[in-house]
C-alpha cells in the first residue's frame, strides 16, 4: 500500500485531479497535520474566511483567537469595511490575511476549509450554498435564509455533501436557555399550553431621496439577488434599530431579528426541530391584538404579549411555567425546577458552551453542530411565514411535512423569490 | 381568446369606480414627498393583494397601463414587482415586451415577474426569450424556467446542455438539478462526455438526480471537488454496497484524499455493516485524524456494538483530543461496562465538561446503585464514600437524596464525610435539607460554618426566597435563643433574595440601637442581587450616617453580574428617583461613566427617563452621548 502525501502548495500547483497529482508528488508532511481540501486533521488549523464585516462581525472575530483557527480571507463589498477588517486581523497578529470584495475568490480557493457568512440575510443562502458545493463548512448568521426555498436548498446540500453547518442561533449555546428548554422538554411544567415571546418592532422604513453611491462600495453586489432600488444610506446600514433590517427585501424584519433567536429556543424546548407550526395569524387581522402562530397540538406562540414577567420568553404549562431571557435570567414555577439536576433517564439536550467553537470542533471531528442547517431551516421558516402573513395581512395555513402553504396559491408563491440575473441560487 | 378580451373589457369598464383607489396611489408613487411615496407603495401592495374579480382585473390593467407611462425607473420597477407578486396572464404581453427593454434592470424585473406568474402564457414568453437569447442572457432565463418548475420547459432546458458556452451549460445543469427529474439523465450523461469547465456541474446534476453506479464510480475517481466526491460516494452507498466498499478502500489507502473526512463520517453514519467494519478494522492502526473521525461517528450514530472498541481505544489513547472524543462517544453508547473508565476519567479531570457530560448521560443504572450503596456502607473508607458522591451529584442518582439527607442529619457520622455531603446537597438538596442545615447551624460546632456555606448555596439554587424566608429563616431568627445565634442565620441571608429578608435587615440597620445592626449591615453589604439597591436607598434616605456605605454598595450591585443588566439599570434609575439629594444622585450615576459590560443597550433605553431631572440632566446627556 503506497501512502501518498501532498503538501497544500503541491496540490494547488498541479490544479489537476487528485489522480494525476499523486504521481510523482513529494512525500513531505503527514496528512494529519495538514488542512487539506476535504480533510482537516486534528492538529491542523482550520483555514477560515470571514465574509461580511458589518455590525455583527464583532460577535465572530473572536473565533480567530482559537488556537486551531487560521483566517485566510476577509471579504466585504465596502472597501472601508474591508480595510478595517484587514486592520483587525493585523492587530490580532494575522499579517498574511487576504482581503477581497468578491466572495467567489474564497469559494474558488481550495485552501479555505470553512466560511463564516455574516452578511445581511438576503445573501446568506447563495454564499453558504456556494461554499457547501465546494466542500467547505459553513457558519451562517441567523436567520439561515431569506426564503423557505433557499432553506430547503441548504438542507438538501447539507444532506448531500455532509458539510458541517452552524446557524448562528447562539442562544442554544447558552446554559440558561438550555436549562429552560430541558425543563420544558422533560415535562416538569406539565403540558405546554402557550408561549409568550417578545420581539419588538422596527420603525417602518421610509423611502429617501437617492444618494450617490459611496466610492469603493459595490452596491450592485450588495443588492445581489434583490430588486434594484436607488441607493440611500439607510437602506444598507447595519443598525440594530432598523437599517436594512427594516426592509422586507433583505430580511424578515423582527421575525428574522429577535424572532430567529426566540422562535428557535421555542422550537428546541418543544422538541419541534423536525417540524413546525401549522397556522400563522398577523396582528390586526379581525381584531387580533397580537400576532401568533400555532402548532398542530394547539400550542400557541404569541408575539409581544406583555404578560411575560419582563422575560423574553415565557412558557406556560399545565403544572407550572418557566421564563427565560439572556444574561442568565431564568425563573420557574415551582421555583426549584431551575436548580433541579438531570438524571440519565431525563432528556439531556446537546451541550455547547461556545457556539463558534462548537462549529470548529465539528469541522475537525465531523460531529454535527448544535444548530445544523436542517434545524436552522425550521426556525427560519417560522420567521418567513410570519413575515409573509404580516406582509399579506392575512392568516396562513402551513403543512410542515410537505413544507407548503395550504389553500392560498398566491401566498405559496412567496415561499421563494425570483432573483436578479447573475445572482442565481446555486444548488 | 376573443371572448376573454370581451369579458375583460366589460369588467374593466364596470369597475372604473373601484380603480380610483389605486389611481391616487399610482399618482403618489411619483410624489416629491418620500413618505407619501412609501405609503403609496404599501397601499398599492395591500389593495392589489386584497382585490378580487373585476376589481382585481381593473387594477391590474391600470398598473399595466402605467408601466410605460414615463415614470421614473424605480416606480416602473415597483409596478413590475406588483405584477410579479399578484399579476395574471393579462400582464404577460406587456412583460414579454419588456424583456427587450433598453434598460437591463427593466428586462430583469420583467423576467422575474414572468417567472412568478402562473399559466402557460408566461412560460411560453420565457421559452421564446430563451430561444432568442444571447449566451449572456441565457443563464438567467434558464433560472427563470427552473423557478417555474414546469415539465413542459424541460426539453428546451436540456437543449441548452449542448451550448458551446460553458456558463450556459452550467446554468442548464443547475436548472435540471432543480427539476430533479430522472428524465434528464440521458442528456446529462451525454453532456458529461467531453464537457470541459462545465463537467463539475453536470456531474453534480447527475449525482443529485440519480446517476447509475458506473457513472457514480467514474465521478468518484475523477473529481477533485470534495462535495461532488461525497455525493458520488453517497450514491454508491445507496445503490451498490460493493462498489462503495471499493471506493472506501481506495480512499482509506490514501492519506490525503479529497473529501476524506466527510466520506469516512458518511460511511459510518449511513453505510452498512461492511463499510463500518472496514473503518473499524483500521481503527487500531489508523492515523490520529482517522481515529478521531471514526470514534466520533460511532458515538453520533449510536453504534452500541462498538463500545468495546472505543473502550480499548480510550485505554491506549495518548492524545487529549482523541481521549475526549472516546469519552464523548461512550456517553452516547456506553453501558455499565464503561462506567469504570469514565469514573477514572473524572477523577483525573474533575472539571472537564466533556467528561462530566459523558458520565451524566451514561446508560449505566448499576453505577447509580453502586454509588448509593457505597455511600451507605459505613465499612468503606471515607474517601471511597466521598468519591461515590461525585457520581450521584452528576447523575442525580435515584435514592441519593434520601441517603445524603440521612448522613447530613447524623451528628455521629464522620465529619469529613458530612462536610462532603453538605457540598453535594448544594445541588441535590431539597427543603428537607434546608431544615437539616438549620439544625446543624443551631447546634453550633465544627460543622456550623460548612453548613452555613452550603445553606446559602442551596438556598440560591432552590430559588424560593419567600418560602425560605417564611418557613425557615424567619422562624429560626425569631426563635433563636440569643442574638449570637440569630447572627448565624443573618450571616447567610444573602442566599435568600427575598423582599421580606431585605426589609428585616433594613429594620435592624435603621435602628441604631439594635444589637443586630452591625451583623445586618455586613449581611446586606454582601448582597449581590440588584434588589438590594432599593433597600440601600431607603437606608440612605433615613440614615445620613450610612449614606457613604449605601453609595458604595449601590455601585457594587450595579457592577455585579449576578443580576441582569436590565434589572440592575432599572433599579439604579429607581434609586436615583428616590435619592435624598443631587450629590447622592450624581455619585451613583457616576458608576455608569465606566458602564459594566453588557449594560450599554439598557442604559440607552432607561436613562432617558432621567433627562427631566435637573439634578442629573447634564450628566445623563453626557452618558448618553
Amino acid at each position: 500500500m503506497i501512502k501518498q502525501n501532498l503538501t497544500r502548495r503541491g496540490f494547488l500547483k498541479t490544479g489537476a485531479t487528485l489522480g494525476a497529482a499523486i504521481v510523482g508528488a513529494p512525500m513531505i508532511l503527514r496528512a494529519e497535520t495538514l488542512g487539506l481540501n476535504g480533510h482537516v486533521g486534528p492538529n491542523s488549523r482550520v483555514n477560515l474566511a470571514l465574509i461580511g464585516f458589518g455590525k455583527q462581525i464583532g460577535s465572530h472575530v473572536g473565533v480567530t483567537g482559537l488556537h486551531n483557527v487560521h483566517p485566510l480571507y476577509v471579504c466585504d463589498v465596502k472597501s472601508w469595511a474591508l480595510k478595517s477588517a484587514l486592520n483587525q486581523m493585523n492587530s490580532r497578529g494575522f499579517k498574511d490575511v487576504k482581503g477581497t470584495p468578491d466572495y467567489e475568490d474564497i469559494i474558488n480557493d481550495p485552501a479555505v476549509d470553512a466560511v463564516m457568512v455574516v452578511t445581511p440575510d438576503h445573501w446568506h443562502a447563495a454564499i453558504s450554498l456556494a461554499a457547501m458545493r465546494a466542500g467547505k463548512d459553513v457558519y451562517v448568521e441567523k436567520p439561515m435564509t431569506l426564503t423557505i426555498a433557499e432553506g430547503q436548498a441548504m438542507v438538501e446540500a447539507e444532506k448531500r455533501y455532509g458539510n458541517i453547518v452552524q446557524v448562528g442561533s447562539q442562544q442554544r449555546s447558552d446554559a440558561t436557555f438550555r436549562k429552560a428548554a430541558e425543563i420544558v422538554r422533560n415535562g416538569w411544567i406539565g403540558e405546554v399550553t402557550h408561549v409568550h415571546t417578545w420581539l419588538g418592532t422596527f420603525p417602518e422604513p421610509v423611502l429617501q431621496p437617492e444618494e450617490p453611491i459611496p466610492e469603493g462600495f459595490n452596491y450592485d453586489k450588495w443588492l445581489g439577488p434583490t430588486p434594484w432600488e436607488p441607493y440611500f444610506e439607510n437602506r444598507v446600514k447595519g443598525d440594530y434599530g432598523g437599517g436594512w433590517r427594516s426592509f422586507w427585501e433583505y430580511g424578515s424584519k423582527k421575525n428574522g431579528d429577535w424572532g430567529a433567536h426566540h422562535f428557535d429556543i421555542i422550537q428546541w424546548a418543544l422538541g419541534r426541530d423536525h417540524t413546525g407550526p401549522v397556522k400563522f395569524v398577523p396582528k390586526g387581522f379581525e381584531g387580533e391584538e397580537y400576532a401568533y402562530y400555532e402548532y398542530a397540538d394547539g400550542i400557541r406562540v404569541v408575539r409581544d404579549h406583555p404578560d411575560r414577567k419582563g422575560y423574553m420568553i415565557r412558557f406556560f404549562g399545565t403544572e407550572g411555567e418557566v421564563c427565560v431571557s439572556r444574561n442568565g435570567e431564568i425563573e420557574s414555577t415551582p421555583a426549584e425546577l431551575v436548580g433541579r439536576p438531570l438524571s440519565p433517564s431525563d432528556t439531556q439536550l446537546y451541550r455547547s458552551t461556545y457556539h463558534q467553537a462548537n462549529w470548529i470542533e465539528g469541522i475537525k471531528t465531523r460531529k454535527p453542530t448544535i444548530c445544523p442547517a436542517h434545524v436552522g431551516h425550521r426556525t427560519a421558516t417560522i420567521c418567513q411565514l410570519a413575515g409573509i402573513s404580516e406582509r399579506l395581512a392575512r392568516p396562513l395555513q402551513w403543512d410542515p411535512e410537505a413544507e407548503q402553504i395550504i389553500g392560498d396559491t398566491e401566498a405559496a408563491g412567496w415561499q421563494d423569490r425570483a432573483r436578479r440575473a447573475g445572482y442565481e441560487l446555486p444548488v | 381568446m376573443k371572448l376573454f378580451h370581451f369579458v375583460f373589457l366589460f369588467s374593466l369598464s364596470a369597475s372604473l369606480a373601484s380603480a380610483t383607489e389605486i389611481t391616487s396611489s399610482l399618482q403618489n408613487l411619483s410624489s416629491d414627498n418620500h413618505k407619501v411615496q412609501t405609503e403609496a407603495r404599501n397601499a398599492l401592495k395591500l389593495e392589489f393583494a386584497d382585490a378580487e374579480g373585476s376589481d382585481y382585473l381593473a387594477m391590474e390593467a391600470e398598473i399595466i397601463g402605467q408601466i410605460d407611462g414615463g415614470l421614473p425607473l424605480e416606480n416602473r420597477l415597483y409596478l413590475i414587482r406588483l405584477l410579479e407578486w399578484f399579476g395574471s396572464s393579462a400582464s404577460v404581453p406587456t412583460l414579454a415586451a419588456l424583456l427587450d427593454d433598453s434598460d437591463p434592470k427593466v428586462q430583469g424585473s420583467a423576467r422575474r415577474a414572468l417567472a412568478s406568474i402562473s399559466g402557460d402564457e408566461a412560460r411560453i414568453a420565457l421559452e421564446q426569450a430563451l430561444r432568442e437569447a444571447s449566451d449572456s442572457q441565457a443563464p438567467a432565463l434558464l433560472d427563470a424556467l427552473a423557478y417555474r418548475k414546469e415539465s413542459r420547459s424541460f426539453g428546451l432546458i436540456e437543449e441548452s446542455l449542448e451550448s458551446s458556452n460553458a456558463h450556459v451549460v452550467q446554468a442548464a445543469a443547475i436548472a435540471l438539478t432543480k427539476f430533479g427529474s430522472a428524465d434528464a439523465i440521458p442528456a446529462l450523461k451525454k453532456a458529461l462526455q467531453g464537457a470541459g469547465v462545465a463537467k463539475l456541474e453536470i456531474a453534480r446534476a447527475l449525482l443529485s438526480i440519480g446517476a447509475d453506479v458506473e457513472t457514480a464510480k467514474q465521478i468518484f475517481v475523477d473529481s477533485d471537488n470534495p462535495a461532488v466526491r461525497v455525493l458520488a460516494f453517497e450514491d454508491l452507498m445507496r445503490q451498490d454496497s460493493s462498489a462503495a466498499k471499493v471506493a472506501l478502500q481506495s480512499l482509506l489507502a490514501t492519506d490525503a484524499s479529497v473529501g476524506r473526512s466527510q466520506i469516512i463520517h458518511s460511511a459510518i453514519m449511513r453505510g452498512d455493516d461492511s463499510l463500518r467494519s472496514l473503518c473499524l478494522e483500521r481503527l487500531p492502526s489508523a492515523s490520529l485524524a482517522d481515529k478521531i473521525l471514526i470514534v466520533t461517528a460511532i458515538g453520533e450514530a449510536d453504534l452500541e456494538q462498538y463500545e468495546a472498541d472505543i473502550l480499548l481505544e480510550l485505554s491506549q489513547a495518548g492524545d487529549a483530543q482523541l481521549r475526549e472524543r472516546c469519552i464523548d462517544a461512550l456517553g452516547n453508547i456506553g453501558t455499565d461496562r464503561s462506567f469504570d473508565a469514565l469514573f477514572d476519567a473524572i477523577l483525573a479531570q474533575p472539571k472537564s465538561d466533556v467528561v462530566l457530560n459523558a458520565l451524566a448521560r451514561l446508560n449505566a443504572p448499576s453505577a447509580d446503585i453502586k454509588a448509593v450503596e457505597s455511600l451507605r456502607n459505613a465499612r468503606l473508607p471515607v474517601a471511597d464514600r466521598i468519591a461515590s458522591m461525585r457520581v450521584m451529584e452528576l447523575r442525580n442518582s435515584p435514592g441519593a437524596l434520601e441517603q445524603l439527607n440521612a448522613i447530613a442529619a447524623d451528628s455521629s457520622a464522620d465529619s469529613k464525610l458530612r462536610e462532603s455531603v453538605f457540598k453535594t446537597l448544594e445541588s441535590l438538596g431539597n427543603f428537607e435539607t434546608i431544615g437539616i442545615f438549620f439544625g446543624v447551624i443551631q447546634d453550633g460546632g465544627a460543622l456550623m460554618r460548612p453548613a452555613q456555606r452550603s445553606l446559602k448555596r442551596l438556598s440560591l439554587n432552590l430559588r424560593s426566597p419567600d418560602a425560605l424566608w417564611a418557613e425557615f429563616f424567619k422562624p429560626a431568627i425569631s426563635e433563636a435563643a440569643s442574638d449570637d445565634d440569630r447572627e448565624r442565620y443573618i450571616e447567610v441571608l444573602d442566599g435568600v433574595n427575598s423582599r421580606h429578608a431585605l426589609n428585616y435587615l433594613k429594620g435592624n440597620i435603621l435602628d441604631h440601637d439594635a444589637p443586630l445592626r452591625n451583623a445586618s449591615l455586613k449581611s446586606l453589604s454582601r448582597w449581590s442581587k440588584a434588589d438590594s439597591i432599593l433597600t440601600w436607598i431607603d437606608i440612605a434616605n433615613a440614615s445620613p450616617e450610612d449614606r457613604d456605605t449605601a453609595i458604595k454598595q449601590i455601585k457594587r450591585s450595579v457592577s455585579s453580574s449576578s443580576s441582569s443588566p436590565l434589572d440592575r439599570i432599572d433599579k439604579l434609575v429607581k434609586a436615583i428617583e428616590k435619592a435624598p439629594d443631587a450629590d447622592f444622585k450624581l455619585q451613583i450615576l457616576d458608576v455608569l461613566s465606566n458602564p459594566p459590560a453588557g449594560t450599554g443597550w439598557v442604559i440607552d433605553m432607561k436613562l432617558p427617563g432621567l433627562a427631566n431631572d435637573p439634578d442629573v440632566a447634564e450628566k445623563v446627556a453626557e452618558l448618553l452621548k
